[in-house]
C-alpha cells in the first residue's frame, strides 16, 4: 500500500499504526504460530471515518482490539492522541458485533455503564443517558431491559453506550453483521447521522462491503494469511449520504474494485498464484 | 424503524379476563388448568396411600384422618411446637452461616484457578463424604447443645452452597467481561456489577438445594442426641404412636417446602430480568 497517498487528515492522525504485527498460537497444531497482523501501517485522522473490509481470518478485528488497548502487538506501535496505547480507556468507545448488554439492567442504566468508571453522579449519568436514548431512538424503551428489545434496538443501545462516554473516536467491529437487511439501511445512514454531528474518528469493521464504501472516508481492505492491507480505498462521496448513491455507477465502481481486490485474494488462498491477482494489482495501481 | 412503536410480545388477556360469555367448564378445558392438575393428581396420591393403609393395617400405616387429626393436635401442642421452634432458629443460624461463607468460599474458587486447586479439593472431598459419619466427631468438638445442632446444619447445607456459586462465578460470559474492561471498569467494578449479578442464578439454586439439605441436618442432628424435636420424634416412633409420628413428618415436611418457595419468591424478586420474556416496561 502507498503510506503517501494525499488525505487531509493525514496532517495530525489520532490513530497512527506503525508496522505492526500480531502472532497467535495456532488452535489446531500446537506450537505453531500464525501471523494475524503482518507489518501493517495504517493513520486514522481525528475526525475520520475508515472501514476495513476483508474475509475472516484477515485480522480485521485484531486490529480494532490493538487500538482499544485489550491486545498488545508483537511488533510495531500503535499510538492514540499520540501516546502508545496501554490498555483500554474511555477515550475509545466500542460498539461489539453482539451488543454485550447486561441482561439484568435496564436499557438506560446499560447506557450508564461507562459514565458509572468516570466518576460521574447518579443525576448526571441519568441525564447523559436520556440524550443519547433519544439520540438513536429509543428513548420510549428507557426502563425495558434488554431481553425484551429486538436485535437491531439491542444494537442502538450499544452504539448510545459507546457515545454516552463522549469517546474520541468510536471503534465499531462488524455491528450491523448480526442485524436484518432493512434494520442495517436505518442504522447505517442513523450512524453517519450520529457521526457528522460528533466529530469523531471511526473505525468500522465490516465484511459487507456495500456498507463499508456507503459509510466510509476510507476503505481499507484486508487480506488473511497473514493479516496484510492490500488495497486503500479513497470513498470520494459528498455528505450526507443518500440511499440514492448505492445505485449510481460510481458506487458499483468501487465496489467492484474492493470485489477484485478480494478475489484475488480468493484466487491465491486456492493456490492458483496470484497471477489474475497481479495482473489486477498492475491494472488498479 | 419498524417495530419499534409496540413492545415486543405483548402478553393476550388472560381467558375468561373480558366481558361476555366465560367459556364453559368443560372437562377437557378444566384439564389445562394447573390446579385442577394438581387436585388431580393430589387426590390420587391420597387414595391410593388411603387404601394402602386399609390393606396394611392401622399397625403398619395410619389412615389419612387419623394423621389430620393428629396434625391438628401437634399444632396445639405448646412443648412441641417449641421444640421445633428452637430447632428452626438452629436452623437459620446455620443456614444463614452457610450462605454467608458459602458464598463468600465460591467466589473466591470461582474466580482464581490457584484457590480452586487448593480449596476445590477439600470442597469435593467433603461433598461426596457422607456426613453423617461426622456426627460424632462434631459431638466431641461441640457437645449436644446448640452449637453441635447449628454446625450440623452448617455442614450439610455450605457444600452446595460453595460448589454451585463456584460454577456461577465461572460460567460468566467472557464476553460481558471484556465488554466491562473495554468500558473502562477496574477488576473490583467487574466482579460487582458483573460476575456478581450474572452468578446471582446459580447461587440462588445452590442456596435452594441446600436449604433443603439443612433441614435434614437439623432433624438428624436432633435424633442423634434425642433431644428436642428429635426426642419427640424417637419417642413417638417407641410407642409405635404411628399417626402422630406421621403427622409430625408431615409439619416438617410443610415447613420445607414452604421455605423453598419463599426462596423461588426472592429469586423473581431478585431477578426480575430472568421472566421478561413477555412484554412491558420494568417497575
Amino acid at each position: 500500500m502507498s503510506s503517501s497517498s494525499p488525505s487531509p487528515e493525514r496532517h495530525d492522525p489520532h490513530v497512527e499504526i506503525r508496522d505492526v504485527s500480531k502472532w497467535f498460537q495456532s488452535r489446531s497444531r500446537k506450537g505453531e504460530q500464525m501471523t494475524a497482523l503482518d507489518h501493517v501501517d495504517l493513520a486514522i485522522g481525528a475526525t475520520e471515518f475508515i472501514s476495513v473490509v476483508g474475509p475472516s481470518g484477515c485480522g480485521k478485528s485484531t486490529l480494532l482490539r490493538l487500538i482499544d488497548g485489550l491486545d498488545a502487538p508483537d511488533a510495531g506501535e500503535v499510538l492514540v492522541g499520540g501516546k502508545p496505547v496501554t490498555g483500554p480507556g474511555l477515550d475509545r468507545g466500542v460498539v461489539f458485533q453482539h451488543p454485550h448488554l447486561l441482561p439484568w439492567r435496564s436499557v438506560e442504566r446499560n447506557v450508564e455503564f461507562g459514565l458509572e468508571s468516570q466518576g460521574v453522579d447518579r443525576a448526571q449519568r441519568k441525564e447523559r443517558a436520556s440524550e443519547l436514548l433519544e439520540l438513536v431512538g429509543l428513548k420510549k424503551f428507557a426502563s425495558y431491559y434488554p431481553g425484551q428489545l429486538s436485535g437491531g434496538m439491542q444494537q442502538r443501545v450499544g452504539l448510545a453506550r459507546a457515545l454516552a462516554v463522549d469517546p474520541k473516536m468510536l471503534l465499531m467491529d462488524e455491528p450491523f453483521a448480526a442485524v436484518d437487511a432493512q434494520t442495517k439501511l436505518v442504522l447505517q445512514e442513523e450512524l453517519e447521522k450520529i457521526w457528522l454531528q460528533s466529530a469523531k474518528a471511526v473505525l468500522f469493521i465490516t465484511h459487507d462491503i456495500d456498507e463499508a464504501i456507503f459509510l466510509a472516508d476510507r476503505v481499507i481492505v484486508m487480506s488473511p494469511g497473514p493479516g496484510r492491507v492490500i488495497d486503500e480505498i479513497v470513498v470520494p462521496f459528498p455528505r450526507p449520504r443518500d440511499f440514492a448513491l448505492r445505485g449510481t455507477p460510481e458506487f458499483a465502481a468501487l465496489v467492484h474494485r474492493v470485489l477484485e481486490d478480494l478475489r484475488g485474494q480468493a484466487d491465491v488462498l486456492r493456490g492458483t498464484q496470484g497471477k489474475v491477482a497481479d495482473v489486477q494489482r498492475a491494472t488498479f495501481a | 424503524m419498524s417495530g419499534v412503536t409496540s413492545p415486543p410480545g405483548v402478553a393476550p388477556a388472560p381467558p375468561g379476563a373480558s366481558a361476555g360469555a366465560r367459556p364453559r367448564l368443560t372437562l377437557t378445558s378444566l384439564s389445562r388448568r394447573r390446579w385442577f392438575r394438581r387436585v388431580v393428581v393430589w387426590g390420587a396420591l391420597v387414595l391410593i396411600y388411603q387404601l394402602l393403609a386399609h390393606l396394611a393395617g392401622p399397625l403398619y400405616l395410619p389412615g389419612v384422618w387419623d394423621v389430620l387429626v393428629q396434625v391438628r393436635e401437634v399444632l396445639a401442642d405448646g412443648a412441641v411446637m417449641g421444640d421445633l421452634g428452637q430447632a428452626l432458629i438452629h436452623l437459620c443460624i446455620g443456614f444463614g452461616l452457610a450462605v454467608v461463607t458459602g458464598i463468600a468460599i465460591g467466589v473466591v474458587m470461582g474466580s482464581s484457578t490457584m484457590a480452586e486447586y487448593v480449596i476445590g479439593f477439600f470442597v469435593r472431598a467433603m461433598f461426596v463424604t457422607s456426613l453423617v459419619a461426622v456426627l460424632p466427631v462434631l459431638i466431641i468438638l461441640f457437645g449436644f447443645g446448640m452449637t453441635f445442632r447449628v454446625a450440623t446444619v452448617y455442614l450439610f447445607s455450605v457444600f452446595f452452597i460453595i460448589l454451585s456459586t463456584a460454577t456461577g462465578v465461572r460460567e460468566v460470559d467472557p464476553q460481558l467481561m471484556t465488554m466491562g474492561w473495554a468500558f473502562g471498569a477496574g477488576r473490583a467494578k467487574r466482579a460487582w456489577a458483573i460476575g456478581l449479578p450474572s452468578s446471582l442464578p446459580f447461587i440462588v439454586s445452590g442456596m435452594r438445594n441446600g436449604l433443603a439439605q439443612a433441614f435434614a441436618g437439623m432433624i438428624l442432628a436432633e435424633l442423634w442426641v434425642t433431644r428436642g424435636f428429635g426426642l419427640t420424634l424417637t419417642s413417638v416412633a417407641a410407642n409405635r404412636d404411628l399417626p402422630r409420628f406421621f403427622a409430625l413428618l408431615l409439619i416438617v415436611t410443610v415447613l420445607a417446602a414452604g421455605l423453598t418457595a419463599l426462596l423461588k419468591v426472592v429469586e423473581r424478586r431478585l431477578m426480575p430480568w430472568g421472566n421478561v420474556s413477555q412484554g412491558g416496561p420494568v417497575r
